[in-house]
């Protein structure tokens, strides 16, 4: 199971480019990993529109059951949280 | 002043309570665009007070003249001292001195920025940009943990930066015609000021092919509402300026937008849209008090939510 340390990016994502970034790393590792984990420690939010792009596609692309088996989302705060799921519901 | 003469004169406030007299005053320069109009004065000479709102301002009109050869050889009278002090204190001293010599392009001004931490601190100032090598990432990593350690709360921190990261987002995704959109923060223990300006195509002008019957203050106002975004089917989400009024409203802070012709002002809970005067672009002023600090947690509720999310 492999780890893709978001922290780099803390303490915000907002950037357009740097989102499509994180999208096309978690995309290519899960060519190769069954389970991934996206670590976001540091991250202290997300433009609304980082988030959909990211999580939002994810689970379009994914689905709903194997985003979930496939996804471990580890160190978000109830800030991050929120905004990934309301922008998985925007997406929906 | 003979006929063929161009007179600007700065009100002697040029403050958030007084921004539309300062932009009905020189709102003419956007109609100069590439006119090179002769015997054009500017004067500031009658300029008690200025704040953050408008010493953006007042750069952003001088920048867009420069920018956009509005004038040929415009004569712009001597900065009082109070106004040149306010220049140093938000950081234009740089931007300000270059931009009227000329010595130096436009966007090559946006390379110098600054953060200072005293009692207070600033951001000033920020570009915005759509240039392929800019990287904002740098920019967010080096300046936004200073102030994550000056705001030793948790969650003042965060909300500063869930309306930061939207109102950099929203202007580098929205502000199309503009490559040059520049930020400005400044903030203390007790509460920030945020502000945003642009000379894009503005939020209206966007928004319009959407809501074609509408008037421009209802379209304005429609931007405020959750999900209203001028790219739908797309990673837009609409969130932006709903999150920022919100979160004003439920602090008791202060947020205003003017774009194009019209204006949305949330002070304190009281909101007003209406007409103004023309402004080319987008600006987003918000004051947030920090005794309370609200984040998108405590505005929306994923407790219902169907969606099922493996969070370790």
């Amino acid at each position: 199971m492999k780890t893709i340390d978001l922290s780099i990016y803390s303490p915000i994502i907002s950037e357009q480019k740097i989102s499509a970034t994180i999208l096309n790393n978690i995309k290519d590792t899960l060519k190769e990993e069954d389970i991934i984990t996206i670590d976001m420690s540091g991250i202290k939010s997300m433009a609304t529109f980082c988030a959909k792009q990211i999580f939002g596609g994810l689970y379009k692309e994914l689905g709903s059951e194997n985003f979930f088996k496939r996804i471990e989302i580890k160190n978000a705060t109830d800030n991050v949280k929120t905004i990934i799921i309301i922008s998985i519901e925007n997406n929906n | 002043m003979e006929n063929n003469e161009l007179l600007f004169i700065a009100p002697k406030n040029i403050t958030r309570q007084n921004i539309l007299e300062f932009i009905r005053k020189f709102n003419l320069f956007f109609k100069y665009k590439n006119i090179r109009k002769e015997n054009c004065y500017v004067f500031f000479n009658n300029v008690e007070k200025v704040d953050l709102l408008g010493i953006l301002l007042t750069y952003k009109f001088l920048e867009y003249s420069v920018k956009n050869n509005c004038f040929s050889r415009p004569i712009l009278d001597k900065f009082p001292e109070k106004f040149i002090e306010r220049i140093k204190f938000y950081g234009f001293e740089n931007f300000m001195t270059e931009l009227m010599s000329k010595k130096v392009e436009a966007k090559k001004l946006y390379n110098k920025l600054k953060i200072e931490f005293n009692d207070d601190f600033f951001i000033a100032p920020i570009a915005i940009k759509k240039d392929e090598d800019y990287k904002e990432q740098d920019l967010i990593s080096k300046y936004l943990p200073n102030i994550q350690s000056y705001y030793e709360n948790e969650k003042t921190s965060t909300m500063i930066f869930q309306i930061f990261s939207e109102i950099i987002s929203n202007f580098r995704a929205h502000a199309v015609e503009d490559t040059q959109s520049i930020i400005v923060v400044h903030g203390n223990r007790e509460k920030i000021e945020m502000v945003c300006a642009d000379n894009g195509y503005g939020i209206i002008e966007t928004l319009k092919y959407l809501y074609k019957n509408n008037s421009d203050e209802k379209i304005l106002a429609k931007a405020m509402i959750k999900n209203v975004t001028s790219k739908p089917k797309t990673d837009h989400m609409g969130y932006g300026l709903w999150l920022m009024n919100e979160v004003t409203k439920k602090t008791n802070g202060i947020f205003e937008c003017y774009s194009n012709s019209s204006f949305y002002r949330n002070i304190n809970g009281k909101i007003s849209c209406k007409r103004g005067c023309f402004w080319q672009g987008t600006i987003v002023y918000i004051e947030l008090p920090l005794c309370n600090p609200i984040t998108i947690s405590d505005l929306e509720t994923i407790s219902d939510s169907k969606i099922k999310i493996n969070f370790i």
